[in-house]
């Protein structure tokens, strides 16, 4: 558990220092003091926990200072007189605490921190400083975001020429105050350029811009918001932030040594129906608060159907990282939501009541009860998507083949297990027999050569249950018991125990083998069962192909037969396996649960020659696979969650209801009544009176156009959060917001249609030295271009950008490239493409909305170097308006247009003719030039020698079809258009 | 941005109408402004929020500290303690006998332990060319982990936790300390998984960057994107001469900002990095003697290149010098993965130190966890030991550790920690520490949270400081 709990500590650490005037003493405190005292004395002594025996706390300053029944528990300064002192030291035979029973005496370590403390004065900021070391107090209720939403009215400002809308207003009365005025609006292109780039993350095209500078018209503006909100492309735009929120990966994240994830493929196969919904939630303007509740209960709001395209929503659960231990796959779905949806870190309190925030344990574990009452349905429902029906059938057979494969490599593992313990199964019995991990053990093992190291050898070992009631095996497991000493005295009386146990039926094969016999040693015992296994053995492959396709040609009809072979591994029925998924959920024991069918156990080497990771890579590959939504379902019995006392599974305090957090809810608070409660979960956070979801919403919005949130810390509005630079601007939106139906498109339009989203971005240092962040918006900020912003852009200027909406995911950063947008682009969370991390792609890990923004020559170097920038070079030279450039101003002036969609400046033909001039000798030379040897087409090699083939295919990404980027050097021409993509103007707005 | 760092200037922001400007009053040379320039300029924009740690600019640490490197060579797969640094003789009397409260029988180390150096420091004979440098080596006896499966414990050792997405030590390492060099990254993996050098939520200047370096592989591919292959250096400089001219007037209309500086500069410092980083990597520069003296070999020309990185001012370098997963065979495999690492470790010590970077260079060398004094069943050449994550072994050498030194110690059958122990969190807390940090206070503010290397936990190990 260390390993998850949350570090509170350090914070407090920090911001005390800040307020107190001994921070050394606070850190002794935190550090030392604080973990004893939760370790030892909160389990009788803590008010938040509801212990107080002796009716002494020791969990707040306040708590020591009153004291219990003995009077106050701690005179700062000295430790001899201190009650509490006493009791830990066990002067007083009445009062020794800790009690025995909870762990006795501190350690003398333990002892000399809490005298040391003492005599210190016993420095305690539990209180007072409380505001910030514990969520459960007044004024961390009083904080602002938790306050119901009123609609403030615009101020009143000097200056009333200036704002267009009442956004403006509340802007201009801040900067007024600190006698500041705004810029000078944007220049109509880099208006253009900044709304385009915001709305649907692509520049603008020449005919756009053209029509922009000639409208002259008030409602020019608009006309241009208004286009680019219809544009399906501002789907393809907003998506992505949204994905941000919801850590969206095409990966588990789960590689373990072993369980459950080595039978299933490591990507997940259906994530991209989920990133299309929400493609498709935006780009119909369905109101926000519909959208986060179709995200967790779609399947139980009215009108969805069982294939409805809005089930795939619900991908938001599951589509995070996954985990062995269900509580901490329950506790990635706590954080998302709330980080996601109402910009709280309610996991804080999975180990303890907030630090910060009014959220205590018990809340965290009402949320807990939610999600742990969810389970997934080995079959999902097909959805309407984007896939190709006429390729179907294709993919229909690609599909029965390759399951055929997988289930010819289970049945053909069984059948080896099968056979080996027929044909040494003397061996496998007399080892089995013994002690594990003995020498006895090992020397018996290798006279019969059954070596423990083999993995295949370990696979029988697992798979024979040698209990006394197993009706194959019972009887030797019995007689196993004697000693050799008396082994030959007490056989017969044994074995005839064995053979009239009522309550076991001994296999009649068995019984008619052992009946009567006075075996001398377990050994002639296990020579009897070997004489039996040989003469099935034959049988072997006959009663596997029965399983598998129910005909009986070889007439089992001697259940005994069959029971003797499958007593080295139960042999499942194909049906029970037929897809993907269910065999999927038998060999990871799933299965197991629901209907006894335990799966062989398999070692590493065999688990990883399935191929499942095949099967995924053609369902997410070939274009006539459909799409499935991945679904969540209530458990059929809900029950609630217990409180884990810090965070501790084993010890359980209280059941709490499964409701909504306390601080959030009005009134009486209700239980949830519906299933697991995800449909009441979603109704309170999607509800118009909840005083988060509405805010942290607008507040992204806002800063997705702004570069910048009124509220910095997109993702978290509690106590920590960032200040509001424009609190009344944000309540302002947020009322707006809910009024106007929670409609994102209305948002963007009352944001743009304002005058300080077009103000222009010029410096100005005397305000800059005020107020350098531009917190008070004096101007627009400059931002370079997020990773996605780049490569739409790039792939734009090739002139064959792929349009088409939806469906599976693409290699965005390998060769050979695709032209499809960056949204539809695959992301592996545990591996992020390297170049997508160079250039700030959100961390799939978590919710985290806000991204970074660094420079670093990485990045340069992919625009000098890589073979995707000298495509698009390459690309931009082929277009056609620049082919019939019939001169070199003329073609300077058409690759302007296509990178720029402006006109070149004189001095920027003048360079263009300068650098063809300069280049072109050094590229006619180009004997001189050396192209890699084998770099055009052979494909790199990955993986080189070290690790097993079946890593590789298990951790395979997703690969474009198509051909590489031709190495050839290139021509002056191409090398002027790439130098241009280096440019600045090319990767920023402003 | 950082620039009031440069200027001298606290907490007052300088605006600079231009590049030129910028270097004339702040008097810095290229080199520094370069550091300075690759940042997180978000973070910069909102100062108030952010902490100074968001440029790769060279940073004193707030504590008195001699390492200012870091070579971490990881031993994955787990290295058998009782077999390399941590002696037990007394598993003899146990040998094929069952231990108290274990499965399996004794299984003594089939190797004999040599007291080396001036120090006596005790070391397996299957590293005969570290018992010469072990008044060098301090190794710590008492480490312990949290669980003994690999891919988990490893992550925690590269980044303390063994589930969730955290930065590793190289990219907190950076975090800290910034780089010296900015036309290599200040972060280099030669090999490893990716979330041994990820960045997680700390901005992607601290990322570990893959080094994709063997022995006789060409070195201009070794970075990403490092190599143009379609383009002469010449055509590319002219193709970058235009680009600051196009940049340069661009400003003219453009407002002025930092972040256009920086990105200007940033391209100048990729054109030296395709040059300098392959000279870093090409371990053929290196004189014969130097490169017999690391011997031959993948981690030997690893271990020579860190070096040399190292040497070019490149802060951390980590090493996957796996192989030790030792279940069988283990007196012949084990002879093996040692001899590997053997040679050049004690190379790379010696040669750090002949060149005075030793003290300044930390080295590490160790695995996610130890394995059991136990074999399945009776001891012979085939025996093997199973996973052990309740002790193991490491040692450091170098950057303010004490030499010949062992530091904790374990039971006397090598089963458990018997004093001193020492958690993956503490590891971490020392190595912090040994870089100049507090390891409580080195926290990076992400999403509500302050967040450490150690998370709760770790404290210092002062004994293993000289």
């Amino acid at each position: 558990m260390k390993a998850f709990s949350l570090a509170g500590l350090l914070i407090a650490v920090a911001t005390l220092a800040e307020t107190t005037p001994d921070p050394a003493k606070l850190a002794f405190f935190e550090t030392k003091v604080r973990p004893v005292l939760s370790e030892h004395c909160y389990k009788c002594h803590s008010g938040i926990e509801g212990k107080s025996k002796g009716d002494l706390t020791l969990d707040t300053r306040g708590g020591w200072e009153k004291g219990g029944e003995h009077g106050p528990a701690i005179v700062p300064g000295k430790p001899d007189d201190s009650v509490l002192f006493k009791a830990i030291t066990y002067t007083d035979p009445d009062l020794r605490m800790p009690p025995k029973k909870e762990g006795g005496k501190l350690s003398d370590a333990d002892i000399g921190i809490l005298r040391q403390w003492i005599a210190e004065g016993a420095a305690d900021p539990r209180e007072g400083a409380g505001k910030r070391l514990s969520g459960m107090t007044p004024e961390a209720r009083a904080h602002w975001a938790f306050q119901s939403l009123h609609k403030p009215a615009a101020p009143v400002v000097k200056d009333s020429t200036w704002p267009k809308t009442d956004i403006d207003r509340f802007v201009l009365a801040k900067l007024e105050s600190n006698q500041m005025t705004p810029n000078g609006p944007a220049e109509k292109e880099a208006l253009l350029r900044r709304a385009s780039y915001d709305l649907i993350g692509l520049p603008p095209s020449v005919d756009e811009i053209n029509a922009f500078l000639a409208d002259t018209s008030p409602k020019a503006f608009e006309k241009v918001i208004d286009r680019l909100l219809d544009s399906p492309q501002y789907g393809e735009r907003w998506a992505r932030h949204w994905l941000d929120s919801a850590r969206y990966s095409d990966t588990t994240g789960l590689v373990g040594d072993g369980g459950k994830s080595r039978f299933a493929d490591y990507r997940y196969e259906y994530a991209w129906t989920y990133r299309d919904y929400v493609i498709r939630a935006l780009n119909e303007d369905k109101p926000y608060n519909q959208f986060l509740m179709e995200q967790l209960a779609a399947d139980q709001l009215p009108g969805v159907a069982t294939n409805d395209w809005r089930l795939a929503a619900l991908g938001f659960i599951t589509v995070g990282k996954r985990f062995e231990n269900p509580d901490d796959q329950i506790d990635e779905q706590i954080d998302t939501t709330t980080k996601a949806m109402l910009g709280l870190t309610v996991s804080c309190a999975r180990c303890h009541d907030h630090k910060f925030d009014p959220i205590p344990t018990a809340d965290y574990y009402s949320l807990h009860g939610v999600f742990a009452n969810l389970s997934e349905p080995i079959e999902t429902p097909e959805i309407p998507c984007q896939f190709d029906p006429s390729a179907r059938d294709d993919f229909e057979q690609k599909l029965a083949d390759l399951e055929k494969k997988n289930r010819d490599i289970l049945y053909s593992a069984i059948h080896k297990i099968i056979a080996d313990f027929q044909a040494r199964s003397e061996g496998y019995l007399m080892v089995l027999a013994m002690k594990p991990r003995t020498v006895e053990r090992s020397d018996v093992a290798k006279s019969y050569h059954v070596n423990g190291d083999d993995y295949h050898v370990k696979e029988v070992l697992r798979s024979i249950r040698l209990g006394p009631d197993n009706p194959v095996f019972g009887p030797y497991a019995r007689l196993a018991r004697l000693s050799t000493n008396e082994f030959a005295e007490k056989a017969p009386e044994t074995l005839a125990k064995a053979l009239s146990d009522h309550k076991v039926t001994v296999n009649r094969l068995v019984a008619e083998a052992l009946v009567g016999k006075k075996p001398q040693s377990l050994r002639e015992v296990a020579q009897i069962y070997a004489g039996l296994m040989s003469k099935v053995s034959s049988q072997t492959a006959e009663l596997i192909r029965y399983r598998r396709t129910g005909a009986d040609p070889a007439g089992f009809s001697d259940p005994a037969v069959a029971e003797l072979i499958e007593s080295a591994c139960v042999i499942p029925s194909e049906k029970s396996i037929e897809t993907t998924e269910k065999l999927s959920a038998y060999l990871s024991g799933a299965m197991a649960k629901k209907s006894g069918q335990a799966p062989p156990p398999f070692e590493p080497k065999t688990a990883d020659s399935f191929i499942f990771s095949s099967i995924n890579q053609l369902r997410l590959t070939h274009p006539g696979a459909p799409g499935r939504a991945m679904l969540v379902a209530d458990k059929p019995k809900p029950a609630e969650s217990y409180i884990y006392i810090r965070g501790n599974r084993n010890k359980k305090g209280a059941a709490v209801p499964r409701r909504f957090l306390e601080i959030l809810s009005e009134g009486d608070r209700q239980p949830f009544t519906h299933g697991s409660g995800r449909l009441d979960l979603a109704r309170a956070i999607g509800s118009p009176s909840n005083p988060l979801t509405a805010r942290v919403a607008v507040n992204r919005i806002w800063m997705h156009h702004f570069g910048e949130g009124i509220v910095r810390t997109a993702d978290d509005f509690g106590n920590m959060a960032d200040k509001p630079s424009h609190p009344e601007l944000l309540d302002y939106l947020a009322a707006k917001f809910i009024e106007d139906g929670w409609s994102m498109k209305k948002l963007h339009k009352e944001i743009m249609l304002s005058a300080v989203y077009q103000l222009g971005s010029d410096n100005n240092p005397a305000f800059e030295a005020k107020d350098p962040g531009n917190r008070l918006l004096w101007r627009a900020n400059v931002r370079r271009l997020d990773f996605e912003a780049i490569r739409d852009s790039l792939v734009l200027l090739t002139g064959e950008m792929d349009q088409s909406m939806g469906g599976k995911p693409v290699n965005l950063t390998d060769e050979p490239y695709s032209y499809r947008r960056s949204i539809y682009g695959y992301v592996d969370r545990r591996k992020l493409s390297d170049l997508m991390s160079q250039f700030d792609f959100s961390d799939p890990e978590m919710a985290n909305t806000r991204r970074i923004s660094t420079i670093v020559p990485q990045q340069a170097l992919f625009f000098m170097n890589s073979p995707m920038s000298v495509d698009v070079a390459r690309h931009v030279m082929d277009r056609a308006e620049v082919g019939e450039a019939t001169n070199d101003d003329q073609r300077v002036t058409a690759i302007y247009r296509v990178l720029f969609q402006r006109k070149p400046q004189a001095r920027e033909i003048l360079w263009a003719r300068e650098f063809i001039a300069r280049a072109e000798p050094l590229h006619s030379e180009s004997g001189k030039f050396k192209l890699p040897a084998t770099a055009s087409t052979t494909p790199r090699k990955r993986n080189e020698g070290k690790k097993p083939r079946e890593m590789k295919d298990k951790y395979a990404v997703v690969q474009n079809q198509g051909e590489k980027v031709v190495r050839a050097n290139l021509t002056a021409w191409e090398s002027y258009t790439q130098a241009l993509l280096c440019s600045n103007e090319f990767a920023y707005i402003y | 941005m950082n620039f009031e760092g440069l200027a001298g200037d606290c907490g007052k922001r300088v605006a600079y109408r231009n590049r030129r400007e910028f270097l004339q009053r702040t008097g810095m040379g290229i080199g520094g402004l370069a550091l300075a320039l690759l940042l997180d300029e978000t973070a910069g924009r909102n100062r108030a929020m952010a902490d100074d740690f968001t440029s790769l600019l060279t940073r004193k640490p707030p504590l008195p500290a001699k390492a200012k490197h870091v070579i971490h060579i990881f031993a994955g797969g787990a290295p058998s303690h009782i077999d390399t640094f941590d002696p037990k003789p007394a598993l003899e009397k146990f040998r094929d006998l069952s231990l108290p409260g274990q499965t399996g029988v004794g299984f003594p180390s089939p190797f004999k332990f040599l007291k080396s150096g001036k120090s006596g420091l005790e070391i397996s004979e299957i590293f005969p060319q570290l018992g010469t440098v072990a008044d060098d080596l301090c190794v710590v006896r008492s480490l312990y982990t949290d669980v003994p499966a690999h891919g988990a414990a490893a992550k925690l050792l590269h980044t303390g936790s063994i589930t969730l997405s955290r930065p590793s030590l190289g990219a907190w390492t950076v975090y800290g300390l910034g780089t010296e060099n900015a036309s290599l990254p200040g972060f280099v993996s030669l090999g490893g998984s990716a979330e041994w050098r990820q960045a997680a939520f700390l901005p992607s200047l601290f990322q570990g960057a893959k080094a994709d370096f063997a022995p006789n592989r060409p070195v201009d591919k070794v970075l990403l994107n490092l190599k143009n292959e379609f383009s002469t250096r010449d055509q590319q400089r002219l193709q970058l001469d235009l680009v600051h001219k196009l940049d340069d007037l661009h400003m003219e209309k453009a407002p002025h900002d930092e972040q256009l500086e920086a990105r200007i500069e940033s391209f100048e410092l990729a054109f030296r990095m395709q040059a300098e980083a392959p000279e870093a990597f090409d371990i053929s520069k290196e004189p014969k003697e130097i490169r017999d003296l690391y011997g031959k070999g993948d981690l030997a020309a690893k271990l020579l290149c860190a070096r040399r990185l190292v040497e070019r001012g490149v802060r951390f370098v980590q090493i996957d010098a796996g192989g030790w997963d030792h279940h069988a065979n283990l007196e012949r495999a084990i002879k093996g993965t040692a001899e590997a690492v053997d040679r050049p470790a004690a190379a790379l010590i010696a040669d750090l130190k002949n060149r005075g970077l030793l003290d300044s260079t930390l080295v590490i060398w160790g695995g996610e966890f130890g394995r059991t004094a136990t074999a399945p069943g009776r001891v012979g050449a085939e025996s093997g030991r199973d996973h052990h994550s309740k002790c193991f072994c490491a040692w450091m050498a170098g950057g303010g550790v004490k030499g010949g030194t062992a530091y904790g110690a374990t039971d006397e059958l090598g089963q458990d920690v018997a004093e001193n122990g020492v958690h993956i969190h503490d590891f971490h807390a020392t190595v912090l520490r040994l870089l100049g940090f507090d390891h409580t206070k080195l926290t990076y503010r992400y999403n509500g949270r302050d967040f450490r290397l150690t998370d709760n936990y770790g404290k210092v190990v002062e004994g293993v400081i000289a």
